[in-house]
């Protein structure tokens, strides 16, 4: 069970230490200075730093704990790192498709008691941000992957609980506490970039999932690892998409993850892929495949199905497969991504195949990974299903 | 044969070679050291501006050089592109200046992405630690090791972090303007300068007619202004421009001299050797073999001696570039001067100008000696026959130049050029006609030397009248020198008593509290003081300095009295109507520089960016102030505040009803509280005496050049009396054969070169007095905007007269000395 919390743990708590540690490439400065040949690379895998940090002084987690709401939307800043993860499909009336990305990390840098806290300064943080967001334009066949990067100070990046607030500079995630369940929020997404603007209410349509036990989602075996993780699986999703000045009103579903650790993971496994579909009979799906070195799924794989009424349970790494079909050679990055793939689920009776809304949606920034917008249809029960999804593909770059 | 007959030549007369080798070393000495001085504070300039500035093309910057934070805040949260720096002097482990550079490099990634490139987040605190980032080159200048803990102490605090790595920046420029330079996290960097809150501004990169521009303006508050990055450094590398080039002119000067020098040197070389001239001829060697073995031998010699002038010059370079770099800091911006740059470029100019030079002299002997029959030669009544000619034509020339030079000084404007030009011909008019006065002169003093000295004495003198040709043109050589280091002591002198002078009247008040940069005292302090017993009366302002497009502008507002605003109207105007007008309108008094650099005068209208906009202020007056030499912009407080919503108040000036309680009074406004402000409780003569050590630091470099230019005038007044007397040695030969005492002998000797030396400093008094007064009323006026009193101070004009006849006796010493020693006869066989 904890295994499906850890998959989307590790992927961003991934990409939230490579923002510790890759980011200006410090680490690469020093090698540069020791060793002059080493160049400061464009461009980082997401799988690419895995380094063991010291914790020391930052809070652990090491069990389940009760959800406060809404003090838990809100940020954890004692944790290392944390992420509000949204991903979603929206269309138009007139039958324009959009898939979108709307993530913010959150990285401390130092305990809560360094002295960075103690400068007389409103620059002094120990807390960073990450935002990620991207537009996939499925008629047009275009993917606008953008990045920003900030301290949270000086109100230029932050989070709060009261009001539910999480931005980077002009890129937001607001909300309020709804009454339709226990730690539901209803919320508002606002992203400008100079390729595309969006802005979208989003809506629970299911209670909020408890990843692991009670939220409490082991990393390892023996939960040296762990973290704090919780999911909004379906949000009705409405609002707008602008593309220079094409306007689109649209409507959708959205994926929501939160998780907050502190943890480090030691790695063995070159990259991931990960699914979440939203199908129409209202099940949601998510499943991962962790890659080991020598191409074989690891048993830490796993994923979550939810079934329309929030009820949702466990699949362990033996209980489904994952068959790529076709290879897409991205031309910035050279990186060959498996983008078609046929998932079986047999306890469920699940046949679903996969395949991206626009073979390019790979994200460039200063991480190269491919996350983007997918259809899938299939059978359950011999019944034909289909539905919509994201799916992140790491670890297919060259070394 | 010819050639080697003439490098013999300089063998055998190994002295007068030299002598006349260091007049041209030193001469070129000096144009490299300027050269190279001005080039590498230029350099410098660049290259710490460009360290800084990075690829941005637009700078953000408010009041008093910072912008607030909030500003910052805003354009981020608009998502534009904005990049934050804060940046300032810091000392090292007590003992290093470095500066601190703060930047974010998050976002900082591509304006200064070679200091982006080192840094990340995780070098500035992970683990939160305290830590900064150098160069090695900057880390080993400041005896720190990677791993060692720094103390950084600025704006009154310590704060200690490590050095955490250090980093090659990749190119050499930024190596070295990174010299002495600490990287930091913003936020530590506003930590150790006490700017929470501040940063020193924010960085664009934009096309001029990008449409964010216009945005980011929309989103700026009043008194915060978007400027352009290459108008900004345009505007800095203009006030160092006058600079540049009054050093470049005293090098110049200083060649001037090397010039007159070595045509002294070399006519002597060419009429010590008439009578080996005439053998040759005679045994047929042609004019152009003559003119092209003396050319040749003055060739050598400028080639030899401007190649050791080169290598002098580099090593004065090292001092002189210090001293620059010194006055730039003090009077105009932080500069970073570690290197100096050495211009290949300039070195082959110094070279070549040091051998041009000196075979441009000798051209003139060369000329001369050509032109002598070969009989004639030997004959040196023939010499002085046309050496009259010589000095008629060299009349007209003279005046010719001093029409020029008065034309050049009286066009009006600012160039320096034609003042320097002017200078420069004045000189020369004025130096061709002393040949053609030395005669008169000498004559005029003959009674007086006959009633001193005796017959002896007169026939010393006798000898100067009739050797003009020699006798006239040392004279003339040496008084330029003197006048050279004369003239510009006397405009320093003036400059300083004008100084002294203007602190008397503008030091009002007994004791000066000035709040620490970026820290405010209000007016419930200056309440405290003023309640404090003894204390008679209060004054108090507000220095600040607001953005513009060429360059910061500093502005004073001062809430004063009708008594303590009299010193900046002139003293025909009604002083009540003034004052009234200085409260109650838009006007500002201007000082001199802030006139000259900006082309202002009464009346005219200055704009400055106010909380309302730009608003065009009437200039009601143009004061004295030697403070800026970019200038002041006066404003009464009253203006100020109705203008720009700032009731800061960081100076305030203190008169007491006793002033020999300073010191107590001093100890008991250092107690007072002052809220968050940091404060300095300073007396009248501490500022003045800081301010004349400014003065005096800034002039350093000018006196420097003016040593040199007093060692190449000593080896030319050494070197010229010294060939004269050695020319002279057959004549004393005669004289002891014919039964004159060894004493009688040195005594006319004596009177000689002593003569020459009155004389030459006699010339030299008047053509002194008139460079200090171009220097003064026409290079300075040009170069700052000031206006100085001219004070000609008789001590300087004595010491010029005691150099040139102190000169003149040491260079008798040698040769009078071999007078007496060697017998009559053997003195003529040696001939």
């Amino acid at each position: 069970m904890s295994s499906v919390a850890s998959i989307s743990g590790i992927r961003l708590w991934l990409i939230a230490l490579t923002v510790l540690t890759g980011l200006g490439a410090f680490g690469v400065f020093v090698n540069s200075v020791e060793s002059p040949s080493v160049a400061t690379p464009a461009t980082a895998g997401l799988e690419s730093v895995l380094g063991a940090t010291d914790d020391t002084g930052f809070a652990r987690v090491s069990g389940p704990r009760d959800f406060i709401f809404p003090a838990d939307h809100g940020p954890h800043p004692n944790f290392r790192t944390e992420w509000w993860y949204l991903t979603g499909n929206v269309e138009s009336l007139d039958g324009s498709r959009f898939g979108y990305q709307m993530t913010i990390f959150r990285s401390a840098t130092a305990p809560p008691d360094s002295p960075v806290a103690a400068l007389e300064s409103d620059l002094a943080t120990r807390q960073y941000y990450m935002a990620h967001v991207a537009l996939t334009d499925v008629r047009g066949g275009r993917y606008f992957p953008h990045e920003k990067f900030s301290r949270g100070a000086a109100n230029i990046a932050g989070a709060w609980a009261t009001p539910f607030r999480v931005w980077v500079e002009n890129w937001r995630l607001e909300g309020q506490p709804s009454d339709a369940c226990e730690g539901c929020m209803v919320m508002r997404t606002d992203v400008k970039t100079d390729d595309f603007t969006f802005s979208f209410g989003l809506k629970p349509v299911k209670p909020l999932t408890l990843q692991g036990d009670r939220g409490y989602s082991k990393k390892t075996v023996d939960g040296k690892n762990a973290s704090h993780y919780f999911s909004m699986t379906r949000l009705a999703t409405t609002g707008f998409v602008r593309i220079n000045d094409d306007r689109y009103e649209v409507q959708g579903t959205s994926w929501f993850d939160r998780e907050w650790s502190t943890s480090s993971l030691g790695a063995s496994q070159v990259g991931w892929d990960w699914f979440a579909f939203q199908l129409e009979d209202g099940t949601d799906l998510m499943l991962y495949r962790m890659r080991g070195k020598d191409g074989t799924t690891d048993p830490a794989s796993a994923g979550t199905l939810v079934d329309e009424d929030g009820q949702y349970q466990a699949i362990s790494a033996d209980e489904f497969t994952l068959e790529p079909l076709t290879r897409w050679k991205s031309r910035d990055t050279a990186a060959s991504y498996p983008l078609v793939w046929r998932i079986r689920v047999p306890g469920e009776n699940l046949v679903l195949n996969v395949k991206p809304v626009v073979d390019a949606q790979e994200h460039t920034g200063l991480f190269r990974y491919w996350e983007g917008a997918v259809r899938v249809e299939g059978t359950r029960d011999d019944q034909p299903v289909t539905g919509v999804g994201y799916v992140e593909l790491t670890g297919y770059g060259a070394p | 044969m010819l050639l080697r007959a003439g490098l013999r030549e300089l063998v055998r007369r190994r002295t007068q070679a030299l002598l006349a080798f260091c007049g041209i070393a030193v001469g070129a000495a000096v144009v490299v050291a300027v050269d190279t001085a001005s080039d590498s504070v230029r350099r410098g300039f660049e290259i710490s501006s460009d360290t800084v500035n990075g690829s941005a093309t637009h700078h953000i910057s408010g009041r008093g050089g910072v912008v607030d934070v909030a500003v910052y805040s805003r354009l981020r949260a608009a998502g534009l592109p904005a990049v934050p720096l804060v940046t300032g002097l810091v000392t090292l482990n007590g003992d290093h200046t470095y500066r601190i550079i703060g930047i974010d490099a998050l976002v900082d990634t591509s304006i200064r992405s070679h200091l982006g490139r080192t840094v990340d987040i995780g070098a500035f605190g992970d683990g939160g630690e305290l830590t900064v980032t150098m160069t090695p080159g900057a880390a080993s200048a400041a005896g720190i090791k990677v791993g060692d803990s720094i103390n950084i102490d600025a704006a009154g605090r310590s704060t200690i972090a490590r050095l955490v790595a250090t980093f090659d920046p990749g190119e050499d420029v930024y190596e070295q303007g990174l010299a002495t330079s600490v990287i930091a996290d913003i936020a530590l960097a506003q930590h150790v300068l006490g700017m929470k809150g501040r940063l020193s501004r924010i960085d664009l990169v934009a096309n001029a007619d990008d449409q964010f521009l216009r945005v980011v303006e929309r989103l700026l508050p009043p008194g915060v202004q978007l400027l352009n990055a290459q108008s900004q450094s345009d505007a800095q590398r203009d006030m160092v421009r006058s600079l540049d080039t009054n050093l470049a002119a005293l090098g110049l000067l200083a060649l001037l001299i090397g010039v007159f020098l070595i045509y002294n040197t070399m006519t002597f070389s060419v009429v010590r050797r008439r009578q080996t001239i005439g053998i040759l001829r005679a045994i047929g060697a042609t004019r152009w073999n003559i003119a092209s073995r003396i050319l040749l031998e003055a060739a050598l010699l400028g080639a030899a001696a401007s190649a050791t002038g080169i290598v002098l010059g580099l090593i004065l370079a090292k001092t002189l570039t210090a001293l620059t770099a010194q006055t730039v800091n003090d009077l105009y911006f932080e500069t970073e001067v570690t290197a100096i740059s050495v211009d290949g470029l300039n070195l082959a100019k110094a070279w070549i100008l040091g051998v041009l030079a000196t075979v441009f002299a000798a051209m003139l002997p060369a000329i001369e000696a050509t032109r002598t029959e070969p009989r004639a030669a030997l004959s040196r009544a023939d010499l002085e026959t046309r050496a009259g000619r010589w000095s008629r034509w060299a009349l007209g020339v003279g005046v010719v130049a001093m029409f020029l030079s008065v034309l050049l000084l009286v066009v009006p404007g600012n160039l320096l050029l034609p003042a320097f030009a002017g200078l420069f011909f004045l000189i020369v008019g004025l130096a061709l006609m002393i040949p053609l006065l030395v005669p008169s002169l000498v004559r005029l003093a003959l009674p007086l030397i006959k009633k001193i000295g005796g017959f002896d004495a007169l026939m010393g003198a006798r000898y100067i009248i009739r050797s003009t040709s020699r006798t006239g043109v040392a004279v003339a050589a040496l008084a330029v020198a003197v006048s050279a280091t004369m003239g510009v002591a006397i405009m320093i002198s003036s400059f300083r008593l004008s100084l002294i002078d203007w602190l008397e009247t503008r030091l009002r008040a007994d004791v000066y509290v000035t709040a620490d940069s970026g820290t405010s005292l209000d007016s419930s302090f200056v309440d405290r003081v003023k309640s404090i017993e003894g204390v008679r009366n209060v004054g108090f302002g507000n220095w600040t300095s607001l953005a513009s497009d060429a360059g910061p502008i500093t502005v004073f507002a001062i809430a004063t009295t009708e008594d303590g605003f009299a010193s900046y109207v002139r003293a025909d105007e009604s002083l009540k109507d003034r004052f009234t007008q200085f409260g109650n309108d838009n006007v500002v008094y201007i000082s001199e520089p802030f006139a000259h650099r900006r082309q202002l005068q009464e009346g005219d209208r200055l704009a400055l960016p106010t909380d309302a906009g730009e608003l065009r202020f009437l200039v009601a007056g143009v004061y004295k102030d030697y403070r800026s030499d970019r200038g002041i912009v006066l404003m009464s407080r009253a203006t100020w505040l109705r203008q720009f919503n700032d009731p800061a108040i960081n100076a305030v000036g203190v008169v007491l009803d006793d002033p020999s309680q300073s010191t107590r009074i001093k100890d008991e406004i250092a107690q007072l509280p002052s809220d968050s402000a940091a404060f300095e409780v300073i007396a009248n003569h501490e500022i003045r005496e800081a301010s004349i050590k400014i003065f005096d630091r800034t002039f350093a470099v000018t006196n420097v050049l003016r040593l040199l230019a007093v060692i190449v005038a000593g080896i030319g007044i050494v070197s010229a009396l010294m060939a004269l007397q050695f020319e002279r040695s057959r004549d004393f030969a005669v004289l002891r054969a014919v039964g004159l005492t060894p004493g009688q002998v040195a005594k006319i000797a004596s009177v000689e070169t002593l003569c020459m030396g009155i004389a030459s400093g006699l010339f030299a008094v008047p053509l002194g007095i008139l460079t200090a007064w171009i220097l003064v009323h026409v290079v300075n006026r040009r170069s700052f905007g000031w206006t100085m009193d001219f004070h000609v101070d008789p001590v300087l004009i004595l010491q010029g007269i005691a150099l040139a006849v102190g000169a003149a006796l040491a260079a008798g010493i040698l040769p009078t000395l071999r007078v007496v020693r060697q017998t009559p006869s053997a003195s003529l066989r040696n001939e």
